[in-house]
């Protein structure tokens, strides 16, 4: 139901039930929110706690519930009514104690108050670990023939005019786990994913912009902004620019735009092959 | 009950006459001197009939006022307006998460503030309040549906729609048909069933409910293995429906299955998930279903406005409905039957085999998420969203927010998938205006709107003179021709549009009213 996005000017978009923070927005927020805090659901688990409860649960209920408390001969308890309604150990406790022998559940009234707590803590980490996406680990990745993807970075690719394997991508296999170079080969840059998993990217270049005015005159530089009634830049003394579209012809050159370009011609295995290549860059 | 419910509304009715109550009967007009629901009127079109503001004089649109909505306690994400303000008797009223305003539509006074407690349901948005005589109806994050007097936004109680505990959380607006409240739930990150429920406008108690996942032997049940997974499939009712009165048909649409990513956990087409439904207002039962998006593994909810129209389409005259849905294609249906007249994509796409007999996408397996990663366009944020579409019916064009995007899906479930069981990595944003001709689904014109790759999350809004009112990313407000899409008239706010533009005639003049950012941006002609 939700997405995120960072966009290459830095202004932060956010989807979802969303808005954009435009860089006017930023500017004037006086503290940036943490935006994992949203998904974290409704409960504040002990950590401590929670570990202690899931080296009880495991000999104790695992069995019977799965280690992972996703249920296996009995009941998943990460989306239990009960469990998810319990406040240290005010429901599942007499349940504990008292078994439920009618549907084959034992009693075990040796387990303290205590420990029926910390179990009830690591209930609510399992459901949080579930719930939360942006926990969840992304691996194995490398399914793909890496000979196969060095054709591609030097042929269909065009990886190669750009960029070279002992240049600037020597080494790069050893600056990023696979999750993100598979990410930033596709659409390099800060991405709102990234954000959510605490990570950063350098910004992009920004693109160049060339304005030819009605009067002849030339104005040039980096872009700022642009919509379709104006042009922001700054020109090579560090001026700041705007100029009226209105009669001018804008030439805008984005580095970038052969990567997006890109998106809609890779097959899964070019993308994932590619990723092979590159991961033998250590 | 029944009978003091027609007392009560009968003597709502008449105090109409001196109180600023709201008159049923304009729920079933397009809006002119009032906004009633938060699509205008029950056909979804948000399409207005005032002329006052032309393709010719709408360059001298001039503000108004400004509201700024600073007493949130919301910042960034949360605290933007997304509701659609209501507009009755002078006043608009309008929410964020946990906040509810009146605003007093001539000047931007604050009329009253109510601020709901703090909670833990997700912030994440709200789409307004819905009004009924003199109350008015709203969802807290937490899931309450709450009754304010309009008067004085005084709470006049609260009753549990769902279970925060549960990780339901609560957007939408309710809507009001005939004396009943309809409300809709939220969240997909626990494997809750969804579900629609009518309430009590008096007493907020439960009238019907309808369950988004049929019961093990109903129809529909076939698409699931079983009935655990039906009962954890999903299936959320977030946005407003709409109504046709004479049919006597509610049409409510619903989100993404469960797990969300996970799709051999749940094989099969997953009904009523992702789905357009007719339902019997009076009761909640199903009268039939159409769905776009069959078995959906890629977050693509179907909750998009069901817009409502009478007309030709090959040959023969319809009552229809359109919907441009997230998954990237715009269907035409037959509205009394259900049946599908009309099935095209908006937005070039990689994930389907093309169409079935009954007009829905088939999905590609390949395309579904894996644990490497498969590359699909569009994104989980889909072709479009919630933003509000726009149809004229005089032209025969339906307006959507539509984005041109690709991400990266996986699935990362270890053991017994639950809940997301996966995610995806967003690679690209765009947004553009797109006219779809209804009879072909062709796009007539496209407008773009974006700039540095962002995204535009502002609805729509025409006009019978001709107008589009929109706003782009760069924190412009836009009023466009809508025939072919040529920017007449713009003013940079500096905050991108968020929820979907207004306009109503006060004293007689025309105003257009823009949410963007935390503020209302009010418009007009000048005198």
């Amino acid at each position: 139901m939700m997405c995120f996005h960072l966009s290459r000017c830095g202004a932060v978009v956010i989807l979802g039930s969303g808005l954009v923070w435009g860089q006017d927005q930023a500017a004037r927020a006086e503290k940036k929110p943490d935006p994992t805090a949203m998904f974290a659901g409704p409960d504040k688990i002990d950590q401590t706690a929670a570990e202690r409860g899931k080296k009880l649960f495991g000999p104790t209920c695992g069995f019977c519930h799965g280690a992972d408390a996703a249920g296996k001969s009995a009941p998943d308890l990460i989306r239990s009514q009960l469990v998810l309604h319990d406040e240290g150990g005010n429901l599942i406790g007499p349940v504990i104690h008292n078994g439920r022998t009618d549907r084959g559940m034992p009693a075990f009234p040796a387990l303290s108050n205590e420990q029926i707590a910390d179990i009830g803590q690591f209930l609510k980490l399992r459901k949080q670990a579930t719930s939360n996406r942006f926990g969840y680990v992304i691996q194995g990745l490398l399914t793909g023939d890496a000979k196969a993807g060095e054709s591609y970075f030097n042929g269909e690719g065009k990886c190669a005019t750009c960029h070279s394997a002992t240049g600037d991508l020597a080494g790069i296999a050893s600056r990023f786990e696979a999750v993100d170079l598979q990410r930033r080969f596709l659409s390099p840059g800060p991405s709102m994913m990234e954000m959510y998993m605490g990570k950063t990217s350098k910004p992009l270049p920004s693109p160049t912009v060339t304005v030819r005015l009605a009067s002849g005159e030339t104005i040039a530089g980096t872009l700022v902004r642009e919509d379709e009634f104006n042009v922001e830049l700054r020109d090579a003394r560090g001026w700041h620019r705007s100029v009226s579209r209105e009669g001018a012809q804008v030439e805008i050159r984005d580095p970038m735009s052969f990567h997006r370009e890109q998106l809609a011609k890779y097959s899964d295995a070019d993308m994932h092959n590619l990723l092979a290549y590159l991961e033998t860059l250590k | 009950m029944k009978l003091a419910r027609v007392w009560i509304t009968a003597l709502c009715l008449a105090a109409g006459m001196v109180s600023q109550e709201l008159n049923p009967s304009a729920l079933k007009q397009p809006a002119t001197d009032t906004w009633p629901t938060y699509n205008g009127d029950y056909s979804g079109r948000r399409n207005s009939p005032l002329t006052q503001i032309d393709t010719k004089n709408v360059q001298g649109l001039a503000l108004q006022w400004i509201y700024r909505a600073g007493n949130s306690g919301l910042n960034g994400f949360a605290g933007s307006i997304k509701s659609t303000p209501l507009l009755v008797n002078g006043t608009l009223y309008f929410t964020m998460p946990d906040n509810v305003w009146a605003v007093d539509a001539r000047t931007g006074s604050e009329i009253w503030h109510y601020k709901y407690p703090e909670n833990p349901g997700v912030h994440i948005g709200s789409r307004g309040v819905g009004m009924y005589g003199d109350w008015l109806y709203f969802e807290s994050p937490d899931c309450n549906l709450i009754s304010l007097d309009a008067k004085d936004g005084k709470e006049r109680w609260r009753k549990t729609i769902a279970d925060v505990k549960a990780e339901y959380f609560c957007t939408m607006a309710p809507m009001v048909v005939g004396n009943r409240i309809i409300v809709g739930v939220g969240g997909d990150s626990l494997d809750n069933p969804g579900f629609l429920e009518a309430r009590d406008p008096e007493t907020g108690d439960v009238e019907w409910r309808w369950e988004t996942e049929p019961l093990a032997g109903q129809p529909g049940s076939e698409t699931w293995p079983n009935q655990d997974a039906m009962r954890h499939g999903g299936g959320m009712t977030w946005m407003p429906g709409t109504y046709d009165p004479e049919l006597n048909l509610l049409y409510w649409t619903t989100g993404n299955p469960n797990p969300v990513h996970a799709g051999d956990a749940r094989k099969g087409d997953n009904l009523w998930t992702c789905s357009i439904v007719a339902l019997n207002p009076d009761s909640g039962k199903l009268v039939w279903a159409f769905q776009p998006s069959p078995h959906d593994t890629h977050d693509w909810d179907a909750v998009q406005t069901p817009v409502l129209f009478d007309g030709e389409i090959h040959g023969e005259q319809h009552k229809m409905l359109a919907q441009a849905s997230r998954n990237g294609y715009f269907f035409v249906l037959d509205r009394k039957t259900g049946k599908n007249l009309l099935t095209a994509p908006f937005m070039a796409n990689n994930w389907t085999k093309g169409v079935d007999a009954q007009g829905r996408p088939i999905p590609n397996p390949s395309k579904e998420p894996k644990r490497d990663g498969t590359l699909v366009s569009p994104s989980s944020n889909g072709a479009t969203n919630w933003f509000a579409p726009s149809f004229d019916p005089a032209k025969g064009l339906f307006y959507v927010n539509a984005s041109q995007n690709y991400s990266v899906f996986y699935y990362t479930a270890e053991g017994k998938p639950e809940g997301y069981a996966g995610r995806d990595d967003f690679l690209t944003f765009s947004s553009v205006i797109e006219a779809i001709d209804y009879k072909t689904g062709k796009v007539q014109w496209r407008h773009d709107i974006s700039s540095a790759g962002a995204m535009s999350f502002g609805g729509l809004l025409s006009t019978s003179a001709g107008l589009l009112f929109a706003g782009d990313t760069s924190g412009n407000l836009l009023a466009m021709d809508s025939g072919d899409g040529k920017t007449l008239w713009h003013a940079r706010v500096g905050q991108n549009t968020t929820n979907g533009a207004i306009t109503y005639l006060l004293d007689g003049r025309q105003y257009v009213l823009f949410g963007a950012g935390d503020s209302l941006f009010s418009f007009a002609l000048p005198r």
